[in-house]
C-alpha cells in the first residue's frame, strides 16, 4: 500500500517524522511535545505546527485573544497540553500538499474541561474552497454539540484523556469511542474539500462556536485505511501515552 | 466573555488599535522545542466579535490589560485612553452573532 507499512511481527516502528510522512502521506498530526510556539510569557500558544504525517499544517492564532492556553506539564504524564477556553480561542491554517479529499478523518487526544456547554466540543472547522457538488454550501464542520454530551460523558468524563476520531465522506459519518460526529453539507458524492483548505482547532474560523477542551494531539487528513489507523494510533500512544480505542 | 462593546466594527478596530499601542509594537514568541525566543511584531489584540445586536465586542481576555487599563497612549498623534475593566460588560455566548451559522445550516444528528 502507499506509504509502505511494514507487515507482520517484524514491524519496527520508530515514529519519526520521515516514517510518519511515508505511511500517512495525506495526514497532518500535531503533538503538544513538539511544534509549539508560545506567547504572553509562556502562558498561551501562538502556533502549533504539525510535525508528523505528510501534510503541511501549521495552525496559528489570528489575534492575541484567540491564543489557547499553554501548560508545560499539565497533560497526561506531565506532558504539555493546550487548552481552548470555549470562548474565542482558535488556531487555524491552510492544509496543503494535496488535501483534495472526498473522504476525510479527524481526531484529537483530548479531555474536556467543561461539560454541558452548547457546542463546547468543537474541534475542527473547515472553510475555504469547495468542489462541485457542495459548492453552494461553504462550510463543513466536525463538532460535538451539547446534544451529544450524554454519549460522550458516558465514556469520557471531564478530565479523562482519550483519543476521539472519526471519518466522514459524502455518504458516511462514522465515529469511534462513542463520539457522535456531525457532518454538515456532505451532500453529493463528489470531492469534498479542495487543496489549500483552512482547518481550525478549538473553534469555528468565522467565530460563534468554540471548544472548551484540552489537547495533547490532533490529526486531520484523508480517511485512513485500517493499517494506517493502526500506525496512527501507535504513534499517538508513543507521543502522548494515551491509548486509542 | 468579558469585553467592551462598540456600535460599529470601525469603532471596535479603533479600540483594538489603542490597546495595541499601549501594549507596544513587539512581543516575544518562544519556540518550545528549542527555547529560542524571537521578538516579532505584535499581533492585533483581537478581532472584533460581531454580536446579535449589530454591535461589536472587543474581548478583554486576560490580566495583561489590567496593567494598561486607563492609560493614555498616543495613536497617530492623537491621545487615546485604554478602556478600563470597570466599563467592561459580560456577553453571553448566545449574544454572539453566529455569522458562520447563517451560512451553514445547523448540523443534523
Amino acid at each position: 500500500m502507499a506509504g509502505g507499512l511494514r507487515s507482520g511481527g517484524s514491524a519496527r516502528w520508530l515514529f519519526t517524522r520521515e516514517e510518519s510522512a511515508r505511511i500517512l502521506p495525506q495526514t497532518a498530526i500535531v503533538v503538544s511535545r513538539e511544534g509549539v510556539v508560545t506567547a504572553d510569557a509562556g502562558t498561551t500558544v501562538d502556533s502549533w505546527a504539525a510535525r508528523y504525517g505528510g501534510l503541511t499544517w501549521n495552525p496559528v492564532a489570528p489575534a492575541a485573544t484567540n491564543r489557547p492556553a499553554w501548560s508545560a506539564a499539565g497533560g497526561p504524564g506531565g506532558q504539555p497540553m493546550i487548552t481552548g477556553d470555549g470562548v474565542d480561542n482558535v488556531i487555524e491554517a491552510a492544509i496543503t500538499k494535496g488535501s483534495q479529499w472526498d473522504q476525510y478523518e479527524l481526531g484529537a487526544v483530548l479531555s474536556r474541561v467543561a461539560p454541558n456547554v452548547t457546542d463546547a466540543w468543537l474541534l475542527f472547522h473547515f472553510a475555504g474552497s469547495f468542489v462541485a457538488g457542495i459548492r453552494d454550501q461553504p462550510g463543513n464542520l466536525w463538532h460535538m454539540t451539547s446534544s451529544t454530551t450524554t454519549a460522550i460523558g458516558t465514556s469520557n468524563p471531564t478530565g479523562a484523556w482519550a483519543h476521539w476520531n472519526g471519518s466522514m465522506m459524502a455518504a458516511e459519518v462514522s465515529a469511534r469511542r462513542g463520539a457522535t460526529l456531525e457532518a454538515q453539507n456532505l451532500s453529493g458524492a463528489s470531492g469534498l474539500v479542495s487543496d489549500g483548505i483552512t482547518g481550525a482547532l478549538f473553534g469555528r474560523i468565522s467565530g460563534g462556536q468554540y471548544g472548551n477542551v484540552s489537547m495533547v494531539a490532533a490529526h486531520v487528513g484523508v480517511k485512513l485505511t485500517p493499517a494506517q489507523r493502526l500506525y496512527l494510533n501507535a504513534l499517538l500512544f508513543a507521543k502522548t501515552g494515551v491509548v486509542s480505542a | 466573555m468579558i469585553g467592551h462593546v462598540y456600535p460599529t466594527r470601525r469603532a471596535a478596530l479603533d479600540a483594538v488599535e489603542v490597546i495595541d499601542a499601549a501594549l507596544g509594537p513587539t512581543e516575544e514568541l518562544r519556540d518550545e522545542d528549542t527555547g529560542q525566543v524571537r521578538v516579532v511584531p505584535r499581533k492585533p489584540w483581537a478581532i472584533p466579535v460581531p454580536l446579535r445586536t449589530g454591535a461589536f465586542l472587543v474581548p478583554w481576555r486576560n490580566e495583561r490589560l489590567v496593567a494598561i487599563a486607563g492609560r493614555v497612549v498616543d495613536v497617530k498623534g492623537v491621545p487615546k485612553v485604554v478602556p478600563s475593566l470597570a466599563s467592561a460588560v459580560v456577553i453571553a455566548p448566545g449574544d454572539v452573532e453566529p455569522a458562520a451559522v447563517a451560512l451553514e445550516p445547523e448540523p443534523q444528528i
